[in-house]
């Protein structure tokens, strides 16, 4: 073993003895035993950096937050969620007994083609209302993966490509969509009609039931063939009564997603200790690798927080990540096809089924149509994440770690402008450690409809 | 075990300066500069002379919200009908605004109502403003700090 050079020993010596007279004197009472000196002396010289090497070690247990990381915490904490905003377009949106009717036709599997389909099938309550497959299995392979609609009363825009801009309009797309329930309009609506309970929970929230023609036909204006040739059999005038009637049943669901909302997770309980300092510099619950991963996750190596950000984790909006198409032949656009489709949409906030006026459709109003669209996709809520795998919008990624790992790798490989965030340095314990923080984002869903 | 003490100390030492320099928040590197105030500055070309206020006290996150810019003559007189155009967004991430922001009326002479503002990300945002009023072209910038 070679010897330690006497110039280090003498370089540490000077500067520790220059702070530390009482190590000056302790170690000139040992001058009468020169070998044990020596190794007290390397003992001793050697404390602080052992010190630093366990503060080091620990330091994530007793982590510091700034003010402004603070501040941070807070903007993400499910406290600071704001009231749920006004949807002026569903003048039925807060109501109670539309809450609970909204609450039956979820469930309700008659309003689908082969009568087995309900929006829950692929918004499974008991999985936090997502399905847990890739892409949806409806009467048919829907072309993306289910979001969840917690917490949706929220969204400025509504699917992966925001081609619906109301939680109504949203909510009876799929019923006509084919692969999805596959209904149509005029089928549905007499269903509707077919059932005593739907009947007086109409009339109490909507008034009168309209007449409508004896004869029940497979007629949409979004079916296939026959059913749009059938829909232009129908005339207008009966046109708009079923239009409207379908968009109630929608304003009826609308009410009931409302009321569905996360419920506080682990990562709140910590904020809120941090936030009002009950625990403050203390784990709180947290592991070092879950406080490592919130630092991470809140500053800008990892760039989370830029899309990922106030209480539902998510700013609502579209963004590139780089995601390469699956298919060549048919290629998912994302938000290009969503901003056309919104405004062609009469379902729309504008539209003639809306109770809204036109100045109260802001998002429509300044909608931008120069903002980067091709490939771009909605911004999903981070909240139940690990619990609602698979990722992204054709659930391509199995895994937290997998869809980590892509963001650093797409960083690094594709060229400026397909994507829209810089270079991300991350290790594989950044990314591990990212994965701990996610999986504090879980929590209960809850809701005030009473069934 | 002298190898192992010192290898310790220089391995250690080393480990400590990179948690030391390393392990700090890119958020204390804040934008130190904040162009909006409560006074006038003038427009680029000094043509104007400009002011922006937000109609809330603190400009939200991911919520539509309008703002107000005034816009005068270089020696303080109201510039009434003037063209603006609204441009902006981060330039440290280089995307524009998530909405189309626009001039929708003028609630009192040389004062310009801008509707559809919408921030969605912390960070450094630039409004820019393009003005034609008096048969004057000229643009003004301003810049703000979105916090949490």
């Amino acid at each position: 073993m070679p010897a330690i050079p006497p110039s280090a020993i003498t370089g540490y010596n000077k500067l520790y003895l220059k702070f530390n007279t009482s190590a000056e004197f302790n170690l000139t009472s040992l001058s009468y035993f020169p070998g044990l000196r020596k190794k007290v002396s390397i003992l001793i010289l050697c404390l602080p950096v052992w010190l630093g090497f366990f503060t080091t070690a620990f330091k994530d247990d007793a982590v510091k937050w700034s003010e402004e990381e603070k501040d941070i915490l807070k903007s993400l904490w499910i406290g600071s969620l704001p009231p749920l905003p006004p949807d002026p377009s569903n003048r039925v949106a807060d109501d109670p007994v539309a809450a609970s009717l909204g609450y039956r036709l979820f469930f309700d599997t008659r309003f689908s083609a082969n009568k087995k389909i309900s929006c829950a099938t692929c918004h499974k309550p008991e999985k936090y209302f997502t399905d847990g497959l890739p892409r949806s299995k409806g009467t048919g392979l829907s072309d993306r993966h289910a979001m969840s609609i917690v917490g949706t009363g929220y969204n400025a825009w509504y699917y992966w490509d925001g081609r619906r801009d109301k939680q109504w309009s949203q909510a009876i797309t799929p019923m006509e969509t084919i692969g999805e329930m596959e209904g149509t309009r005029v089928e549905i609506v007499h269903e509707f009609f077919t059932d005593s309970l739907y009947r007086k929970l109409y009339q109490q929230l909507f008034g009168s039931i309209p007449s409508l023609p004896d004869a029940t036909i497979r007629a949409s204006p979004r079916g296939n063939d026959t059913a749009r040739v059938n829909w232009q059999k129908i005339s207008p005038g009966y046109q708009r009564i079923y239009n409207q009637v379908f968009a109630n049943i929608g304003k009826a669901i609308a009410a009931y997603e409302r009321t569905v909302q996360y419920g506080p997770s682990r990562f709140d309980k910590y904020a809120e200790n941090i936030i009002t300092n009950k625990k403050q510099n203390s784990s709180s619950g947290f592991n070092s690798s879950e406080l490592r991963g919130l630092k991470l996750f809140i500053g800008e190596k990892a760039q989370c927080l830029r899309c990922h950000n106030g209480p539902h984790f998510t700013n609502y909006g579209f963004h590139k990540i780089g995601l390469p198409q699956l298919s060549a032949e048919k290629p998912d656009l994302g938000r290009m096809i969503g901003l056309q489709a919104v405004m062609m949409d009469e379902f729309n906030c504008a539209g003639p089924y809306s109770d809204a006026g036109r100045m109260d459709c802001t998002e429509l109003r300044f909608i931008n149509f120069d903002a980067p669209s091709a490939e771009a996709f909605k911004v999903p809520s981070l909240r139940n994440v690990a619990l609602t795998a698979p990722y992204m919008h054709d659930g391509r990624f199995i895994s937290l770690k997998e869809t980590i790992r892509h963001y650093r790798t797409a960083s690094s490989t594709l060229p400026p402008g397909s994507l829209e965030f810089s270079k991300l340095n991350l290790s594989d314990k950044d990314i591990n450690d990212l994965v701990a923080f996610l999986r504090t984002l879980s929590g209960p869903v809850i809701t005030t409809t009473k069934k | 075990m002298k190898t192992f003490f010192l290898t310790s100390v220089v391995y250690i030492l080393f480990m400590q300066l990179i948690a030391q320099t390393g392990g700090q928040s890119a958020f204390t590197d804040a934008v130190k500069k904040q162009t909006i105030t409560d006074s006038f500055q003038l427009s680029e070309k000094g043509f104007f002379s400009v002011k922006l206020q937000c109609t809330k006290n603190t400009p939200p996150r991911n919520t539509i919200h309008n703002w107000v810019l005034t816009v005068l003559t270089a020696d303080g007189k109201p510039v009434t009908d003037a063209r603006i155009q609204v441009n902006g967004g981060m330039p440290e991430h280089g995307h524009g605004f998530p909405t189309q922001p626009v001039v929708t009326k003028q609630p009192e002479a040389g004062k310009y109502l801008i509707e559809g503002v919408k921030f969605n990300m912390m960070g450094l945002w630039v409004m820019r403003f393009n003005i034609y009023g008096n048969k004057k072209m000229d643009a003004a910038e301003f810049k703000l700090k979105i916090k949490a």
